[in-house]
């Protein structure tokens, strides 16, 4: 263990309520990136990050999740925070308050010292209260605290920053005797009898057990049973709701020594309240949801639209054609000019053409997040979601799988009730990721051009009912019966942060070309440099690519698309399903790789004679083109009229999608939408695996892969049919009567009854990593 | 004890009431208010139940309907738009 200065590195937690502002403060301390998000509930795990003073002293600081209470209650992420803080692990701990909240926040403030340790108080937001004119008396706060440090701040513009770092500093004064008792004077004596005999328990766990939220330990029964009677005697309450109203009445009376008397009708209020009056109207409330999901995705289509063919053009002539001369020049053999500038150089360049749509994506997603949307998207679902027996803060994770599934299935870490919480997290692979995105793009760009933003809002619609359907099936087979919640906190609206959205989207900006690049890239390398071995004249030959063992065994696989009118001359399509059952985005890396391939003939070409200067010259100017286009669109801001379908800016792209369109070959629209269909629904990928696995065992994980493939097929094989149904009537009958049978065999097979207990037994009990 | 804990606990006996409706009756904060209902949610001592749509439940729902129906005969105001409400269970055993 590294030695700092002076001595071993102090370990200091931030604790506090959900939402108010830990991980913004953890950030601005450590420099970390932490997700921040204006709801309650987004960090669910424990973070470390390491943070060096004026001094030179380093410390540790630890980032939990939220936590109401000590004591009990809540989903996972606050058993996490509530296991720390009592494991004694931190050897300070800094509350961190929402002033705008005081009162709530000092219910957890009475708790933390009650266990005693040493404590600062930060209250945060700051900047929120001096606007609605209610500053706090720091000095009553103090003193009522016992003389505890406490600082004002403003974690999201770094305010108050520089002498919170001065106190972390020292070790924090403690509560000195000054500090007015926790408990009315009755209550505290029978506390002080029950703690001389029970020396051996925590004070919180003291506390858990006489409120009955704990197991009494066999040794202790008689004292617990006194203290629980006497209580009983002094005040006529059970010992639960006396404990529990006396820290609320001490919470009450220490806000209001704190802040001046609160005016009923609050400034900020009025405007949160006039916009809630909308969006959480009961029948208001989902309409407004569609119609914001809708406008992120085809103002993030259209808004990239502007950039992408200036992406796409210009990466191909740098680094597909430009690459490909400048290794020509320098003397490369011809095999490894088309593996590096086709394969590697395209993939780079077909990752590229994505960056603007996911990246105005990324961007509005976390103003979303930032702005305390999301939570009233939750409470209005939660109408709705009842039905499905889930809670409407199962709407969160959800959202969050937009961007990708995993950290959306660790969100359903706050759903309290375990049955609801396997049923939220085998809804989320469902959900239309980043990578799924990039997929749908590819296709986008070459069939629904002009519609792009409409067919992707279809098919992220589908993934949502696809996971409902989930949801019910659950709720009607194996997982019966669950608690609903009561309480969902409704953040204020705040204006989200400029500077932590352009940061948040550029981190997962990164991430994604990152990752994805890196497989597509070189996927399309590996693919162009593998000689094709086919099985030719009775042995295993070398051959081309359209004779090899791959070709081979993804043309045989086509019969099981047929269905969705997959052909034998689209086995790329098929390769591209198979590799990417582990990653989606391979799906694009494989199909690019062996068209890259039957094409290269015509590469060479290019590379020999590039006309680099003219390709970028025409790239620059699909910008003002459809840029203009836009500006004309603005009128028309849900984009029923789109950008990049007209012939103007068509023929300024100079209309070269052949790498895209080739990815393609042999569908129509439908029997493309039917693939996509199928690339949403099919398995999820193998990290969204692993976390399902990590978070509710094997056997849920293994049920979700077979259950989405069955569905996968299933769906878009109906879509197909259905589209298709004047052309073969009786085969699409065919298939539907299929269809409707497997659906009752699965129904009846479902709801026996043995099956539904088992499923029971299995559930209850399981934790995180267990 | 005059704690607020105890005047949620008071506003409940007179009917049901919504989240709002307690936050107003009580004079506290609605964050504090909902703790304070999952305290008494933890003590099995409160039900949530859900106002009547016109017909537009079904029959599972009818437990809650009936619920919602004794919290409207007991006096409280009919509620007036859809949002879920909270009962005292008390009657002096549960
Ligand atoms: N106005 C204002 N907003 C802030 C301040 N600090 C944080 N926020 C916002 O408060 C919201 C919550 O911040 P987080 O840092 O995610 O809160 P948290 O405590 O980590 O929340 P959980 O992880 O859910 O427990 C975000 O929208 C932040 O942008 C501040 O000083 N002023
Ligand atoms: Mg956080």
């Amino acid at each position: 263990m590294p030695i700092s200065a002076g001595g071993p590195r102090r370990v200091i937690a931030l604790v506090g309520n959900p939402n108010s502002g830990k991980t913004t403060l953890f950030n601005a301390l450590t420099g970390a990136h932490q997700q921040v998000g204006n709801w309650p509930g987004v960090t669910v795990e424990r973070r470390e990050g390491r943070l060096r003073l004026d001094s030179g002293r380093e410390l540790m600081l630890v980032d939990l999740p939220g936590v109401y209470s000590l004591l009990g209650g809540g989903g996972l992420d606050q058993d996490i925070a509530r296991q720390y803080v009592q494991s004694g692990a931190a050897d300070g701990i800094v509350q961190v308050v929402d002033v705008g909240n005081l009162q709530r926040h000092l219910l957890l403030t009475h708790e933390l010292l009650e266990l005693g340790g040493p404590l600062l108080l930060v209250l945060n937001m700051m900047d929120e209260a001096r606007a609605r004119g209610q500053l706090p008396d720091l000095d009553a706060l103090r003193q009522r605290l016992g003389g505890i440090v406490v600082l004002p701040i403003v974690a999201r513009r770094g305010e108050g920053l520089a002498e919170l770092r001065h106190a972390l500093e020292e070790d924090f004064p403690r509560a000195d005797a000054h500090l007015p008792p926790l408990y009315p004077p009755a209550i505290q004596d029978i506390l002080s009898v029950l703690r001389a005999g029970t020396g051996d328990l925590g004070p919180l766990d003291r506390l858990r057990t006489l409120e009955g939220l704990a197991a009494v330990p066999p040794e202790h029964e008689q004292g617990f049973r006194e203290a629980r009677e006497a209580i009983v005697d002094k005040t006529g309450e059970d010992a639960a709701d006396a404990l529990a109203a006396a820290r609320f009445a001490w919470a009450e009376e220490t806000a209001s020594a704190a802040l001046p008397a609160v005016s009923d009708a609050l400034p900020r209020d009025t405007w949160t309240q006039r916009l809630d009056r909308w969006i959480l109207h009961p029948a208001a409330g989902l309409p407004i949801f569609l119609l914001v999901l809708y406008a992120l995705l085809v103002s993030s289509f259209n808004a990239g639209a502007i950039f992408q063919d200036f992406f796409e053009d210009s990466s191909k002539a740098l680094f597909v054609h430009g690459l490909g001369h400048v290794l020509l020049a320098a003397g490369l053999p011809d095999w490894s000019v088309q593996a590096l500038a086709g394969g590697l150089g395209g993939g780079v360049s077909i990752v590229l053409s994505f960056v603007p749509p996911i990246a105005f994506t990324f961007l509005f997603l976390a103003a979303l997040e930032d702005s305390g949307y999301l939570a009233r998207a939750a409470f209005t679902m939660d109408r709705f979601f009842r039905r499905l027996g889930l809670p409407g803060t199962a709407m969160v994770p959800m959202v969050i799988g937009f961007g990708c599934n995993v950290p959306a299935i660790m969100a359903t870490r706050t759903v309290e009730d375990p049955r609801a919480r396997v049923i939220t997290a085998l809804m989320q692979p469902f959900m239309s990721c980043s990578a799924r995105l990039a997929v749908y793009l590819a296709f986008a760009a070459v069939f629904f051009r002009g519609y792009g933003g409409q067919v992707v809002f279809a098919l992220y619609l589908t993934g949502i009912l696809a996971a409902l359907v989930t949801a019910w099936l659950l709720r009607r087979g194996p997982l019966r019966g669950a608690d609903r919640p009561l309480a969902l906190e409704l953040p204020p609206y705040r204006w989200p942060g400029l500077r932590s959205v352009v940061l948040h989207a550029w981190q997962r900006l990164r991430v994604f070309v990152l990752r994805v690049g890196k497989v597509i890239a070189v996927l399309g390398a590996v693919l162009l440099l593998l000689p094709g071995i086919g099985w030719v004249d009775g042995g295993l030959r070398g051959t081309d690519i359209d004779h090899s063992l791959l070709a081979q065994g993804s043309r045989a696989l086509t019969v099981v698309f047929a269905p969705m009118g997959i052909g034998e001359e689209q086995w790329p399509a098929v390769a591209g399903l198979v590799a990417g059952a582990m990653v989606k985005e391979v799906v694009i890396g494989v199909m690019n790789g062996i068209y890259q391939r039957q094409e290269s003939a015509d590469l060479m070409a290019a590379y020999r004679e590039p006309a680099i200067g003219a390709e970028l010259r025409a790239a620059v100017l699909t910008i003002p083109a459809h840029g203009r286009e836009f500006l004309k669109n603005l009128t028309d801001p849900l984009g029923f009229a789109n950008i990049g379908d007209t012939a103007a800016s068509a023929a300024a792209a100079g209309a070269d999608h052949a790498t895209l369109r080739g990815l393609a070959a042999g569908f129509t629209d439908l029997s493309a939408f039917a693939y996509l269909l199928f690339v949403l629904l099919y398995l999820p990928c193998a990290s969204t695996f692993a976390a399902l696995r990590r978070e509710l065992g094997s056997r849920w994980a293994w049920f979700s892969m077979v259950y989405s493939l069955a569905l996968a097929w299933l769906l878009a094989g109906s879509v197909y049919q259905l589209g298709t149904f004047d052309r073969h009537p009786s085969q699409s009958l065919l298939w539907l009567v299929m269809v409707l049978t497997v659906v009752l065999v699965f129904w009846w097979w479902w709801r026996r009854p043995g099956h539904i207990a088992m499923a029971e037994t299995h559930i209850l009990g399981r934790g995180p990593g267990s | 004890m005059n704690s607020p804990l105890f005047r949620v606990r008071d506003a409940l006996r007179t009917g049901p009431q919504s989240l709002a409706e307690l936050a107003r009756a009580t004079g506290l904060d609605s964050d504090s208010t909902a703790l304070a209902l999952a305290h008494w949610r933890q003590r099995g001592k409160i039900r949530r139940i859900f106002a009547l749509g016109t017909a537009a439940h079904g029959g599972s729902t009818c437990a809650s309907a009936c619920a919602a129906c004794r919290g409207c005969a007991a006096g409280a105001a009919a509620p007036s738009r859809d949002e879920s409400r909270y009962l005292w269970l008390d009657q002096d055993q549960t």
